[in-house]
């Protein structure tokens, strides 16, 4: 019998509707402890082949996550020839990652890339000439979420985790060292220090889950600030790049007064989006607080993506906004390219923003949109990358590791409580160290040996 | 040259654990072995200190008595003292070791062999493995005779170009000034082969009337003595052993030697275990440390030899002895055995298949010393199941090859073949990641059947075994079932202060709590007083750490899926061009035999696996 994997099978941020794909033994029951039907809020039992419209919860608060539609295919009439449960959130890439959650948490698990495809031609679904395909695939999505997994595990985060993971493997070497050298006269013993020691750990791992949540840490993305005069299309360009109609757009200058943030992925690569009040002088004194927030958003980004219509030409103000950008990358876009009126001057921009590149888009028809997403892979990754949702999935993976790290640490803290014998606590200890081991690409069996006789004098 | 008149089924070459242990298998599985020996009167020595069993190495030891080895009960009958460690620390890692009469135990093996029915056993030295078509055909020995055989398992130990070194001295000879053997390390070589050179040590030995035992601390026995085999009974009085401590005035004599010492200049070249350093590398590493412990193990009931277990060293003799004299207790010790440390050869185990056998040379089994393990254990472990898999082989039948989720044996051969070794591999609980459910006390639930279709272990145990099993599931069954309604009993759950008791709860529930124990559970329901010791311990296990068991089973779970994906030996990983160079070049040198294999071999990511299996998929599918 196969356990019941879940992913996410659809590039998130690109199309409106994203999906949570389960298959497995367990496809059903999970679905129906975190799924809830319609308006009455009820648990149903799922029948096959129909479609359910309802939301996914929190089972431990039945605290609505997203509205969704979900499907159940009964095993062998289903993509994988498993049972198969296909949920169709619209919420956008967070409350995505959170259905999936929560669909691990009551059972699944994590995908491998490919796994889905893998399982359906291992049930025969898939004829055998396709099998160096399948392979072909495993390959490039587990490299491409290897390559993306370091890029964002570069820096604090990366040494953060390793560090931790350092720490646990000698809070396990104390105990492995007291149950194969019982003879030994080795300070350590799984004594008050271990407690400690793991509470302070299991604390970090808190924190870090904390900022996870967030969507900040894990996959920091990259802060991207959408500036412009009033009534360039900077509300339309994020609907457009979120693929729904997040931000109010109408006809009248000065629509957005505050800040609106959304987190899609594009290119490879997540921008934390920030729609902001149109950069202008006013007397209004709410439009003036809205500006001042988007000066101070704009600082504080890592893109800046300065619009200006091009159905009406650059003015004073359009000019001073390239000012701000300062040393940050940037991409300017000639909006309304549909309008077809091209009035701002390109030898103007030429002349003076030859540092940034510009580029013509309609954030109505969503021209240009494309070659914006390779514009941004290709500043922040230095190549051009197919898009994808990959990202999110490496961090959602990354995210759950961490869970189970700190689930573990948990319950070997439960169990020293309870006064457990040494045993007893490193199976725990032990589960955590794996669970980092599983984003640092380490093996605990390797490290342990080692570190028992690099901390220990041991022997005869 | 001259061929003896006899054809054996198997040879085996050696007499120490790992041959013991691989000859009686062969011979009791009704297969006509040769047991060859360098010296008869050496049969299962035990160069370093007596002592078998501790944590890792005792569950060895209980795995073998399980699939119908004889080290556990040998181990019994020559004990000394025994004690149970770890008894605080979970049931699953508490380990017995015997402390055993060393002359006593090579009495006892050498009257195993020499009345085993189909065994022959002759003293001679083996200097070429016979072979034809790569495949093995027999042995010659010194004196020019000739052995045929289907099969030869190699547990030369750790003979094979060895060197002792005592301070400025060395020469060529195996442990105890035995003979080394040359020609077969140079003869394995030629085969291809590839040989690696370690090293290893032991402690210096004094005789026991002149210490002062009075100035250490006793050590004693166990009253109860417990053993391996459930029918051992203790009849003599337990022996003590004694601890002291090295001085500073030790470390100041060691650290003014450093530089005759073989390890410093340079003199051995091979890599040592890091879990049993000599004295001088504990000095130097761990310069902090004021004293280390020293042990005084009494090694007989017929010599005053003792063992100085710490003391490991190949410190030139006349420092050996001014570092004893420095030891509280030791100051007019005589020496009757200097220290030294040994270099031998041995293969890179990677070159063997999981049944033992090498994968270049058909019927030829490696075991014990030869692998780069070390310890007599360890050997004993491999020397069985080479002697089980050659026999197998001889009747086309498929290989033992047990998992890590079956038995420190399962781990102990896996690491081994899959991920090699760089120093001599002990065993150490710490390496297996299912402990508990490896535990010692129930190495029958998991081997013994498999002992008793083997052939090696006899009826009546089997049949013991079966009813303690049933009597286990009996018990379980009568625990979750037996409510406890009347208001005596209630009020002893409730006096027990582990919880309210509540009407209807079942006696299984009330073991669930903390700090219930048997006893608790006698007060409660009287009709348990009868129930066998053995029956108790199995059922309070696995009542109390069922949450446990059934978590490390979900982790087992899916290292079966893998395990049970058999990988055809002739699998073309060339033209599986998905593979990842590393994991390629990995897969093709080491052959694994089954995907689960395959996972554990550093390099190998789960991609790679996952592409494995879909290939594999596509191979059935076809054929
Ligand atoms: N033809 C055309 N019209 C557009 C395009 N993008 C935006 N518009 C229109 O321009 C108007 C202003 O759009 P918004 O997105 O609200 O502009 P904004 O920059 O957010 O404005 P403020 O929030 O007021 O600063 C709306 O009427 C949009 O429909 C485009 O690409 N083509
Ligand atoms: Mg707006």
């Amino acid at each position: 019998m196969e356990d019941t994997i879940a992913a996410i099978a659809t590039a998130t941020g690109e199309a409106a509707i994203g999906i949570v794909r389960l298959s497995g033994s367990q496809a059903r029951p999970i679905a129906q402890e975190v799924f809830r039907a319609g308006k009455t809020k009820k648990r149903v039992r799922l029948k096959s082949h129909r479609v359910y419209y309802g939301s996914i919860v929190d089972p431990a608060r039945e605290e609505p996550l997203d509205e969704v539609l979900l499907t159940y295919m009964q095993g062998p009439r289903s993509y994988t020839r498993e049972d198969v449960v296909e949920v169709s959130c619209h919420g956008g890439p967070m409350p995505l990652r959170r259905v999936l959650g929560v669909m691990l948490k009551a059972g699944a698990r994590l995908a491998q890339p490919g796994e889905f495809t893998q399982r359906a031609f291992r049930h025969g679904r898939i004829d055998l000439a396709q099998a160096e395909a399948v392979c072909d695939m495993i390959r490039a999505q587990s490299d491409e979420a290897a390559n993306l997994a370091l890029q964002q595990l570069e820096g604090t985060l990366s040494r953060e985790i390793t560090q931790l993971r350092h720490q646990l493997l000698g809070s396990l070497a104390t105990i492995e060292v007291s149950i194969d050298f019982p003879d030994e006269d080795i300070d350590g013993h799984a004594g008050p220090p271990l407690v400690d020691d793991l509470t302070r750990m299991r604390e970090r791992l808190q924190a870090l889950l904390a900022r996870a949540g967030e969507g900040r840490i894990i996959r920091e993305g990259i802060r991207t600030a959408i500036v412009g005069k009033p009534n360039v299309g900077k509300s339309s360009l994020l609907n457009a790049l979120l693929g729904q109609e997040r931000a109010i757009v109408t006809p009248i200058a000065g629509t957005t007064r505050d800040l609106i943030e959304e987190t899609v992925v594009q290119g490879g690569v997540a921008l934390v989006l920030t729609d902001t009040a149109g950069i202008h002088l006013t007397e209004d004194a709410v439009e003036q607080e809205g500006v001042e927030r988007a000066r101070r958003a704009l600082e504080s980004s890592q893109l800046v993506l300065v619009v200006f219509d091009d159905s009406q030409g650059l003015t004073e103000e359009d000019k001073s906004l390239l000012s701000m950008i300062g040393s940050r990358r940037a991409v300017v876009l000639l909006n309304k390219s549909d309008l077809d009126i091209k009035k701002v001057d390109r030898d103007w921009l030429k002349a003076h923003v030859d540092n940034v590149p510009w580029l013509e888009i309609s954030a109505r028809t969503g021209e240009g949109l494309e070659e914006l997403q390779r514009l941004i892979a290709q500043l922040f990754l230095g190549r051009s990358y197919e898009s994808s949702a990959r990202p999110l999935i490496a961090s959602m993976r990354h995210a759950h590791c961490l869970e189970r790290a700190h689930d573990s640490l948990k319950q070997a803290l439960e169990a020293l409580g309870r006064e457990e014998v040494a045993d007893i606590v490193s199976i725990d200890v032990r589960e955590a160290i794996h669970a980092l081991g599983e984003i640092t690409g380490d093996s605990l069996e390797a490290d342990i040996v080692d570190r028992i006789f690099q901390d220990f004098c041991l022997g005869k | 040259m001259a061929s003896s008149d006899k054809t054996y089924d198997v040879i085996v070459v050696g007499t120490g654990h790992a041959g013991c242990e691989a000859a009686l298998a062969s011979a009791r599985m009704g297969a006509k072995t040769l047991a060859l020996t360098l010296n008869l009167d050496n049969i299962a020595l035990m160069p370093c200190n007596p002592a078998i069993g501790g944590p890792g190495k005792g569950h060895l030891v209980a795995e073998i008595h399980a699939l119908g080895g004889v080290m556990g009960e040998i181990a019994d009958g020559s004990a000394l003292q025994s004690r149970v460690l770890n008894t605080g620390k979970g049931p699953a890692v508490q380990a017995l070791r015997v402390l055993c009469d060393k002359h006593r135990y090579q009495q006892l093996m050498r009257r195993r062999l020499e009345n085993q029915p189909l065994l022959d056993i002759k003293q001679a030295l083996v200097t070429e493995i016979l072979t034809d078509h790569g495949r093995v055909t027999g042995v010659l020995t010194a004196t020019g005779l000739c052995y045929r055989s289907h099969a030869v398992v190699l547990a030369t130990g750790v003979y094979l170009e060895a060197r002792v070194i005592t301070g400025e001295h060395a020469h060529r000879a195996g442990p105890n000034g035995q003979l080394a053997a040359g020609h077969l390390a140079r003869q394995l070589e030629r085969l291809g082969l590839p040989m690696r050179r370690f090293k290893t040590g032991t402690s210096p030995r004094v005789h026991a009337g002149s210490v002062d035992l009075d100035k250490m601390t006793v050590q004693p026995g166990e009253r109860e003595h417990p053993g391996f085999s459930a029918s051992w009974r203790q009849t003599t009085a337990p022996a003590d052993c004694y601890l002291t401590y090295t001085t500073a005035e030790t470390h100041a004599i060691i650290n003014s030697n450093l530089h005759r010492a073989p390890l410093y200049t340079g003199s051995i070249e091979g890599t040592g275990p890091r879990y049993c350093p000599s004295i001088e590398d504990k000095v130097v590493r761990f310069h902090d440390k004021e004293s280390h412990q020293v042990f005084l193990e009494p090694e007989g009931e017929f010599t005053q030899e003792m063992y100085v277990l710490g003391l490991s060293t190949s410190l030139p003799e006349e420092v050996q002895l001014a570092m004893l004299h420095s030891i509280p207790g030791c100051e007019r010790a005589k020496i009757m055995r200097p220290g030294y440390a040994i270099e031998y050869d041995c293969l890179d185990p990677q070159e063997m298949t999981p049944s033992l056998e090498c994968r270049s040379r058909a019927g030829l089994y490696c075991a014990g010393q030869i692998n780069g393990s070390s310890g007599y254990e360890e050997a004993a472990a491999q020397g069985l199941l080479a002697g089980i898999n050659a026999v197998r082989s001889l009747r086309e039948e498929e290989p033992v090859v047990l998992g890590r989720d079956q038995a420190y044996i399962g781990v102990l051969i896996d690491d081994l073949i899959t991920k090699g070794t760089d120093e001599p591999y002990r065993m150490l609980t710490a390496r297996a990641e299912y402990r508990l459910l490896l535990r010692q006390d129930n190495a029958d639930y998991r081997l013994l059947p498999l002992g008793f279709q083997l052939g090696l272990v006899e009826k009546e145990r089997y049949a013991q075994f079966c009813s303690k099993r049933d009597k286990v599931d009996d018990l379980l069954q009568r625990l979750s079932s037996r409510r406890l309604r009347d208001k005596e009993s209630l009020a002893l759950v409730e006096a027990m202060k582990q919880g309210r008791a509540h009407p209807g709860m079942t006696l299984e529930e009330v073991l669930l709590r903390p700090n219930v124990c048997w006893d608790d559970m006698q007060r409660i329901a009287p009709d348990l007083v009868g129930v066998e010791r053995d029956v108790a311990s199995e059922v309070v296990f696995r009542v109390k750490y069922r949450g446990y068991l059934e978590k490390q089973e979900r982790q087992v779970e899916r290292l079966r899926k893998l395990e049970h994906r058999k990988i055809p030996q002739d699998f073309d990983y060339d033209a599986t061009k998905n593979l990842s160079y590393e994991a390629r070049e990995k897969l093709k040198r080491l052959c694994p035999s089954t995907v689960g294999q395959a996972s554990r071999i550093s390099g190998v990511s789960p991609a790679d696996v996952a592409i494995l299996l879909v290939q594999l998929d596509a191979r059935n599918k076809q054929s």
